[in-house]
């Protein structure tokens, strides 16, 4: 080999290492071999998702779309369909029963859409029990965006002849009712309303809040229906007479999120008289806090906490009610009421199916979870002698007041009427002086059931 | 490594000296390490200290800057707004497929399969053209024949792909917890594994995910859903696998499949206990002007 092929042939292997060296920067430069490494690796991970589908995941037949898109775009569009669908008429029945009422049916109607010009409805209902024909009719109207990002405002317009109960704080009308009709486990009191409201509500990213004013003649009730579908002795007979009296009352709400941590304040303020008028002459607050913390990835730690205070005149309609709640699971639903009220509550949550936790089966078809909890809760400004509500000037139970608790809870989460309600089998079980005996307590609801929203 | 020392000494040309043979083999046997035979049966090899071999690394000074959790987090929710907003107008086919036995026992079955193409422009214009409607046990119409093409418009035409950026929007960022699992540096594109997952213990019935963020647009081009617990147990078991792909259409990412597989607790007649939702997305067209008459309200009277 001479010395000048020599030469080159060290040449063009210098050449070559140096394109080979240089080779990926220089591709990087131009992008495409970089875009490609990118493509791959998105495919890659298609091509996965192709494995695991199968068919689903296939391509579908394209023979004959395009045909049918020229038949189709050849067709006129046809009249929109979407959000106006909500000005058409809305047709829906009304039903509650409990011992002031005896069964109240009725029906509701609407038309509109809150979001254009408003939407307005009635309802009618006839009570049974004390032959009352009931009804009122409401308009209500929204701006802003529809996403929880966007600041939303709406306008609540109201007249009516309706009925109500003393717990202003825990009542739900469906499951209330439904507890009465069945075996009379109803602790509720009854009052009747007429008269008219307005409201302003807000929200924005898990923030809440309401301005709302009424104006409403509290009468009282009596019993009228004793009767349960189990024929099961009621729990309460008594329908507890309201104080008779026009209430003039503004309410206040807020509530939210606490960022970055899974907590929820809520804080509410009634009041009433003063430059209100009206025969009640009050204030009402009403705070509570609850969260769900993860404790690895088995249980959850889901403290709570409320408390409330009323002021100026203390009416049955406006006092506080305990028992049956979180904190005061051990005494009968609403057998505690006061002008004031504070309870708190631990509980800890097995997350998942218990026999699955303990790998005894496979993750089941109806999950049964358990939970255990300790709490105490406090009633106070009460008669001595008939335990009925009363004023005082205290803003704090007396030691003796708290009456804490300890139990374990039965769970079975069906997902309705709402993803976090819970069907619950409690025992709960009195700790410290007296002679209060346990009890066990069925239950529907949220596992935070101190709030209102969560 | 074990030292092998072979020491020659010169021998006369064409003869070997006996001497020079003998001092070889015992410079072999004496300078062949004592142990180092033995080593190799009892102990293993023998291995040196590499004090020769040093190398020295410059230090580097990394420019690039550094972004937090937030900071990328941020930075993804406007980096899918940049894309909605740029979005004037699209149209593109989706076919909706439900499989069902694909729990591995019998032989995966298609139910069920429609095929749309979609109209939409800005602000509220929406047109939705049915090429197919296929069903394995048809239903009749009343008068005894499958329907045809159908036609339909609406006033939704909200392109912001809410099911790919649900958790990075500021409304429901609070609710989750994320944190970043994993990177890969391909070419000039760095992408992100975001994990998030449910900040409360009570939501595990929403969805957990992870999600693939590609750092150059900072848009989401893949995201893997779970549900650790079913929403409503009573009557869905669990879903055992939503995968949610994009692809890209010229300057925009956007949808391409979206696939789950779910486990009821009883069966749903024609469907089963398990079956499979796929859509899928393709044939797009973006911001080419679509004319005012794909949405021209029909005239009173016109068969729709």
């Amino acid at each position: 080999m001479s010395r000048l092929s020599f030469f080159a042939l060290r040449a063009a292997l210098v050449a070559a290492t140096l394109a080979a060296c240089l080779a990926p920067s220089v591709a990087r430069a131009q992008g495409a071999p970089s875009d490609s490494s990118f493509d791959a690796y998105v495919r890659g991970l298609s091509d996965s998702t192709d494995a695991f589908f199968g068919l689903t995941a296939a391509p579908p037949d394209t023979a004959g779309l395009d045909s049918a898109l020229a038949a189709g775009l050849a067709k006129p569009p046809g009249a929109a369909t979407g959000r106006r669908t909500s000005w058409r008429p809305s047709l829906g029945h009304r039903q509650a029963f409990n011992r002031a009422l005896g069964v109240a049916l009725g029906a509701n109607a609407g038309v509109g859409a809150s979001r254009e010009w408003g939407r307005v409805n009635g309802w009618a209902d006839y009570a049974n029990g004390p032959n009352l024909w009931l009804g009122g009719g409401s308009y209500s109207k929204r701006w802003g965006g529809e996403e929880d990002e966007d600041l939303n405002y709406g306008l609540g317009l109201s007249v009516s002849r309706g009925w109500s109960a003393f717990d202003r704080d825990h009542f739900d009308r469906l499951f209330d009712s439904g507890y009465a009709l069945l075996y009379g486990n109803d602790r509720n009191h009854y009052y009747r309303t007429d008269g008219a409201g307005a409201s302003l509500t807000f929200g924005r990213n898990g923030r809440w809040g309401t301005l709302q004013y009424r104006n409403q003649l509290e009468s009282p009730l009596a019993t009228t229906a004793s009767w349960n579908l189990f024929r099961a002795e009621p729990a309460v007979f008594e329908n507890r007479a309201a104080a008779f009296g026009r209430a003039s009352e503004t309410k206040i709400t807020l509530g939210g999120r606490v960022p970055r941590m899974p907590v929820t304040l809520e804080a509410q303020w009634w009041g009433a008289g003063g430059p209100l008028g009206g025969d009640f002459d009050y204030s009402r607050a009403r705070f509570a806090a609850g969260g769900a913390f993860p404790l690895g990835e088995l249980f959850a730690l889901l403290p709570q906490v409320h408390y409330g205070r009323v002021t100026g005149d203390v009416t049955p309609q406006n006092a506080f009610y305990l028992g049956g709640g979180p904190g005061l699971r051990a005494a009968d639903g609403k057998s505690l009421q006061g002008a004031g009220a504070a309870g708190a509550c631990l509980e800890v949550l097995l997350q998942d199916d218990f026999l699955h936790a303990l790998h005894l089966r496979q993750p089941p078809t109806f999950p049964i979870q358990l939970s255990a909890f300790a709490g105490l809760g406090a009633a106070w400004g009460y008669d001595p002698v008939t335990g009925l509500a009363s004023a005082t000037s205290a803003n704090w139970p007396e030691a003796r007041e708290w009456q804490p608790e300890v139990g374990g809870a039965v769970l079975y989460r069906p997902g309705i009427p709402q993803p976090d309600y819970f069907v619950r089998i409690a025992y709960a079980m009195p700790v410290g002086p007296g002679d209060r005996e346990g009890r066990f307590a069925l239950s529907l609801g949220t596992m935070l059931s101190s709030l209102h929203k969560r | 490594m074990t030292r092998y020392k072979l020491l020659l000494f010169p021998a006369a040309p064409g003869a070997a000296s006996p001497l020079s043979a003998a001092v070889l083999v015992a410079a072999l046997v004496f300078s062949a390490a004592p142990g180092a035979a033995w080593a190799d049966a009892t102990h293993g090899p023998t291995l040196a200290v590499e004090d020769t071999m040093r190398t020295d690394i410059s230090e580097v000074l990394v420019h690039a800057p550094r972004v937090t959790l937030d900071e990328i987090l941020d930075r993804v929710h406007r980096g899918e707004m940049r894309r909605d907003s740029a979005l004037r107008d699209q149209s593109y086919q989706m076919a909706v497929r439900i499989v069902r036995d694909t729990d591995g026992k019998k032989k995966p079955v298609l139910v069920q399969e429609t095929v749309d193409r979609v109209y939409m422009r800005k602000p509220n214009q929406s047109r939705t053209v049915r090429l197919r409607d296929w069903e394995l046990k048809p239903k009749k119409d009343e008068n005894g024949e499958h329907k045809g093409v159908t036609v339909s418009t609406g006033n939704d035409a909200d392109m912001s792909e809410e099911i790919v950026n649900f958790a990075f929007r500021p409304a429901n960022r609070g609710e989750f917890k994320f944190r970043i699992v994993g990177r890969e540096l391909l070419g000039d594109h760095l992408i992100y594994k975001i994990k998030f997952e449910p900040r409360s213990a009570l939501d595990q019935f929403n969805p957990s995910g992870l999600v693939w963020v590609d750092t150059h647009e900072y848009v989401i081009v893949r995201q893997q859903l779970e549900l650790r617990q079913s929403p409503v147990p009573l009557f869905l078991k669990g879903v055992r696998g939503v995968v949610i792909e994009r692809q890209r259409q010229g300057d925009f990412w956007v949808l391409s499949r979206i696939l789950a597989r779910m486990d009821m607790t009883i069966p749903i007649p024609g469907f089963g206990r398990s079956f499979d939702f796929g859509i899928q997305y393709s044939d797009y067209r973006i911001n080419t002007g679509l004319p005012d008459s794909l949405f021209a309200p029909a005239a009173k009277g016109a068969r729709k």
